[in-house]
């Protein structure tokens, strides 16, 4: 475990935080982002060599981090849960705005099914070719096409999502 | 796709842009490693119970097949394999661990739990239970290696008070996941400490180096008057190296430790102690000090030859105080002192410090935060990085607890009233 694999460390310092912007629009939660990146890599550690060698590694860590994700959201969480308090320190800035944006993004998200949400996010948000999302979900291009469609058709109908767009265009 | 899915496809695509925010940086490659050590040693703890049930269940048929009474194995132990990071986070730390009462109705004796919460917000995150099966056992103390990472004393005793006896202990070590989940209960090597009754535990920030102050356990122990042992464990090899508590006899000055700490790299290892004479023949040589052992995991010996670091009524310029803790930084320049009573120009009698002095007893002391009419003093907890501060005292009748941020206490849940000890 100590002999490090080669160009992980440059992999992981240039990608780590894209991985957990995706990994937090997939789980909504920015501690369930950070668990699902740091499990994704750890899965890919043992196989770097082959990866890097065979495949684009980015591709395959997104590849584990949806199918973690798909078995994590299968499970039922019965532990603790946090109180809604609000951190102590305050924020800079006015963030009023981005919270409104990532309320509605995740819930807008978290009314999609996982395969959706998972084709959207890498699609629209990690902008991969439609061919790139098919090979990362194991799926036909034309299966990423339809779901993505579904998946849009769904957030047009989101008032909330819909009056932030418009907000946007203005 | 048409011209409309496009400009949906934009707009969704800025929102998710600012909706996913900046995440400040808190996966690193030697968080990766130490996942990769921890599903390691989990595959191979499986690989083993799997491996033990089949020799038991061959064992029990063949047992069977001679008319002879199965018995039942007893689960497997995993062997650690090394930790080699170091980890820098340099921010307050996520979690804490609190050890809590939990008060009863009165018929029946209070029960005492060990929670993580979150610093944020004080939300309760994970319970923690030790592995040990027993009706009584305690989960504490509990010491940090990095900010996600704890080693854990479990001490399976008689029954639910102080004075009974502990029957085992054995150190655990467990990890804390970035969205506040508990996994690995670990047993970790060189931990199994039979009937000793733990009090206190500090370990180097890459989990390496365990001390341990403990004391007979098979009979109540008078702490006052029992001499405590300081227990050095290798995590890595399992070697131990113990610092024998001198005898109280006549003529002799004991240096018993009353709380340890222990460098980032573990070749010094500090502990706090007020020198006490039993019998008359010997000298309690001006009051506390702060002792050091170099390379206390290399061999044992006897406390009492442990060095002289810092007198401390001396280094504080002050006759009348007491420190009720100690710590030394990672890099064992700076001592940190929870201090009650006056210091050096400083108004009032009543009052409880954190005081940092230089690890050479040169050079002025530096105040980073006191209470002014307190005077009680329950715990004082350094995160892994030397840096943050968790604090209990107030008065007997308005405790407070919580974490020092720039010369302020930030209470943290639950209130302190039921609040034992803290640590990051």
């Amino acid at each position: 475990v100590s002999e490090q694999p080669e160009g992980f460390a440059q992999f992981v310092a240039a990608r780590e935080r894209a991985l957990q912007r995706t990994a937090w629009l997939l789980t909504g939660d920015r501690g369930l982002a950070e668990d699902l990146v740091q499990t994704a890599l750890v899965r890919t550690w043992p196989r770097w060599d082959r990866i890097r060698r065979r495949d684009d590694p980015e591709v395959y860590v997104r590849r584990v981090m949806v199918n973690t994700w798909a078995t994590w959201s299968r499970r039922k969480w019965r532990g603790e849960h946090a109180t809604p308090a609000m951190p102590e320190a305050p924020m800079p800035g006015d963030i009023a705005a981005e919270i409104a944006v990532r309320m509605a993004i995740r819930n807008a998200l978290a009314s999609l099914t996982a395969r959706q949400r998972a084709v959207l996010v890498l699609r629209v948000f990690d902008d991969l070719s439609e061919a790139q999302v098919a090979r990362v979900l194991d799926c036909s291009v034309g299966t990423v096409k339809s779901t993505a469609s579904q998946a849009l058709a769904k957030l047009r109908s989101d008032a909330r999502l819909t009056k932030l767009m418009e907000a946007e265009t203005r | 796709m048409s011209h409309d899915t496009s400009e949906l496809e934009t707009k969704l695509r800025t929102l998710m842009d600012i909706a996913a925010g900046e995440p400040p940086r808190q996966v690193t490659v030697d968080a990766v490693r130490r996942g990769v050590v921890r599903r390691r040693r989990a595959t191979s703890a499986a690989a083993a119970a799997a491996a033990l049930l089949l020799i038991g269940g061959v064992a029990a048929a063949a047992a069977a097949q001679r008319g002879e009474l199965g018995h039942r194995s007893t689960g497997p132990t995993t062997g650690r394999h090394s930790r080699t990071t170091v980890p820098g986070s340099s921010g307050v730390p996520r979690y804490y661990v609190v050890r809590n009462i939990i008060p009863n109705n009165g018929s029946t004796p209070n029960r005492e739990d060990t929670t993580i919460r979150a610093t944020a917000t004080g939300a309760l995150r994970a319970r923690i239970r030790c592995p040990l099966s027993a009706p009584y056992v305690i989960t504490w103390p509990v010491a940090p290696a990095d900010n996600q990472n704890f080693f854990l004393v479990c001490q399976r005793a008689t029954g639910p008070a102080s004075y009974d006896k502990v029957l085992e202990s054995r150190i655990f070590e467990f990890h804390v996941t970035g969205s506040g989940v508990v996994t690995d209960d670990l047993p970790v090597r060189g931990g199994m400490l039979g009937s000793l009754l733990v009090q206190r535990i500090a370990a180097t920030p890459d989990g390496s180096e365990l001390a341990v102050i403990a004391y007979p356990g098979t009979h109540p122990p008078d702490l006052h008057r029992t001499p405590p042992d300081v227990i050095v464990i290798n995590t890595r090899t399992g070697a131990r190296a113990i610092w024998h508590g001198a005898l109280p006899v006549a003529g002799q000055t004991v240096y018993w430790p009353q709380d340890i700490s222990l460098t980032a790299n573990g070749q010094r290892l500090a502990f706090l102690t007020a020198p006490q004479c039993f019998q008359t023949g010997c000298t309690t040589h001006g009051g506390q000090q702060l002792r050091v052992i170099l390379h206390p995991g290399s061999g044992g010996g006897q406390l009492n030859s442990a060095g002289l670091l810092v007198q401390l009524n001396s280094v504080l310029r002050s006759p009348a105080v007491s420190v009720a803790d100690a710590v030394i930084s990672p890099d064992g320049s700076t001592l940190t002192l929870a201090v009650m009573g006056p210091l050096a120009g400083q108004p009032g009698q009543d009052s409880v410090s954190i005081v940092q002095v230089p690890a050479s007893g040169q050079g002025a002391a530096r105040f980073v935060y006191r209470l002014a009419q307190a005077n009680s003093f329950s715990f004082f907890s350094a995160d892994p990085s030397g840096s943050h501060f968790l604090l209990g005292t107030g008065t007997l009748n308005g405790p407070v607890a919580g974490r020092i941020d720039n010369g302020r206490l930030i209470p943290l849940q639950p209130g302190p009233v039921s609040v034992q000890a803290m640590v990051w």
